[in-house]
């Protein structure tokens, strides 16, 4: 197998294809603070993309409550479980060997889930299982059960922590969706990094949905092919009919209520998205160690217990929760581009006075005062019961 | 690997002291008013914000947007 850098690991593993580098990446970082469940995100993509026959099944974007949510059903504590059964004891970080540009989170010393196939002698590609019918039923499972306030009564409290995890396809640098297809149906863009599936050159024989590590092909029996999210990669090239010919951002994206996500790319410094990941080291990748190299980046919630967190999102995690917590005067800037704008920001600046977001040309796409005013509806207004 | 054959962590007061933390310095950030934000903290129909309300009292609320964060309502 061809040996590929992977800087999110801070070292070189084994994918089965050379790298391919895209003119740019497509990424996004999601403030997971920030998110309040209401799947608006979800049915923008649904009722953009997945509306027609057997669309029940089709969740390209969904947001799950953790620890105890996921779709399908326990994907993450499967895929760690095969992982630590490859590799037991083994799946750890080398803090001390940290790097800024090539390793900003030291160095990885477990396996991937290619190395573990590797070692395995499998016939896949990359480590992964084929989630039952009964995983894939119940998209929205355990959605908020640990949280509740229960008055007069005095039965012991049943509440824990939890959070919403939001997810699509993380268009991966080294995509084992990819890798792990015989009929080579999925193709990595040059332009923009956006992972697709070739539905014509697509047989349906689940190799997707069984390595990719994030369960995010998803196999629609009315059409007999697999399918997933395309990163609304019409909107990316401009060519929704809103906009004249100028780069938007995904549905999900633009739909969310929270205004908790931004788009941009990972490889470009004058994009916001650079900053948080690679400058700031706010948004880290999820589940970094399973070695795809993902394209979607999370600000971790403050409130969870550190060793759940490392184990999701690396061990960068303290690091970027302190910087969350006590934000530089750029980082609150940036905070207000999320949400303010369906247009694709490819490079800010940040004043005193306002966050001010270009497009591609540098040319002012939005601008959003850093202290905003607050307008009080009127009593007769009030919408609150 | 904590989520094979492990418990989760349980959470402690800090935990719960944090995300109270965190919901009112999002409000804060946002321009939100210490009034309107102890409105949603004291109304049960806000389950998240009303039980940090009920679990760590209205001086915690009040001083989580006055300390600590930039954006917090001293500013304002
Ligand atoms: S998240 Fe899964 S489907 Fe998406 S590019 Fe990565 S491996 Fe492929
Ligand atoms: S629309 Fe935004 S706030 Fe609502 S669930 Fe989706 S990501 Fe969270």
């Amino acid at each position: 197998m061809p040996k590929v850098p992977n800087w999110q690991l801070g070292r070189e593993m084994d994918y089965p294809y050379e790298r391919g580098k895209p003119q740019r990446q497509f990424a996004a970082v999601f403030n997971i603070n920030r998110c309040i469940g209401c799947q608006t995100c979800t049915m923008a993509c649904k009722s953009a993309w997945t509306f027609s026959e057997g669309q029940e099944f089709m969740w390209w974007n969904n947001v799950e409550s953790k620890p105890y949510g996921g779709y399908p059903q326990f994907w993450d504590v499967k895929l760690l479980a095969l992982l630590d059964e490859a590799n037991p004891d083994g799946q750890v970080w080398d803090t001390s060997a940290k790097d800024a540009q090539n390793a900003p989170y030291g160095r990885y010393d477990g396996l991937t889930i290619f190395e573990a196939a590797k070692k395995a002698g499998a016939r896949q590609q990359a480590l992964g299982y084929l989630p039952s019918d009964k995983e894939w039923r119940a998209p929205n499972i355990y959605e908020d059960t640990s949280v509740s306030w229960s008055q007069g009564s005095s039965l012991p409290e049943h509440s824990t922590w939890f959070f919403y995890l939001q997810r699509i396809c993380n268009h991966c640098s080294y995509p084992a969706c990819l890798a792990a297809c015989p009929r080579k149906a999925i193709y990595k863009r040059a332009e923009d990094g956006i992972v697709l599936i070739d539905q014509k050159r697509c047989r349906g024989y689940k190799k997707c949905v069984e390595q990719c590590p994030y369960k995010k092909p998803m196999f629609r029996s009315a059409t007999r092919v697999s399918e997933k999210c395309i990163a609304c990669y019409p909107r990316v090239e401009g060519k929704d009919a809103l906009v004249d010919n100028e780069p938007m951002v995904t549905r999900c994206i633009s739909a969310c209520v929270g205004k908790i996500r931004l788009q941009g790319w990972i490889d470009d410094e004058k994009s916001p998205v650079y900053y948080l990941v690679r400058k700031e080291k706010v948004a880290l990748p999820l589940y970094p160690q399973f070695g795809t190299e993902p394209n979607v980046y999370y600000i971790p919630p403050r409130w969870v217990p550190r060793p759940y967190l490392e184990q999701m999102f690396g061990p960068g995690v303290e690091d970027a929760i302190d910087r969350y917590s006590n934000p530089s005067e750029e980082l609150l800037g940036v905070l207000q581009l999320f949400g303010s704008t369906q247009r694709l920001i490819f490079s800010y600046e940040i004043t005193d006075e306002a966050a001010i977001g270009f497009d591609e040309k540098g040319r002012e796409i939005v601008r959003v005062p850093i202290e905003e005013p607050v307008i009080v509806r009127p009593p007769q207004h009030l919408n609150i019961t | 690997m904590a989520l094979v054959a492990a418990v989760l962590p349980a959470p402690t007061d800090e935990d719960l002291a944090e995300m109270g933390r965190c919901y009112v310095e999002e409000f804060a950030r946002m321009g939100w008013s210490e009034d309107a934000v102890m409105r949603v903290f004291c109304n049960p129909f806000y389950r998240g914000p009303h039980a940090v309300y009920r679990r760590k009292g209205e001086q915690f609320v009040r001083g989580a947007g006055r300390s600590g964060d930039r954006r917090g309502w001293e500013r304002g």
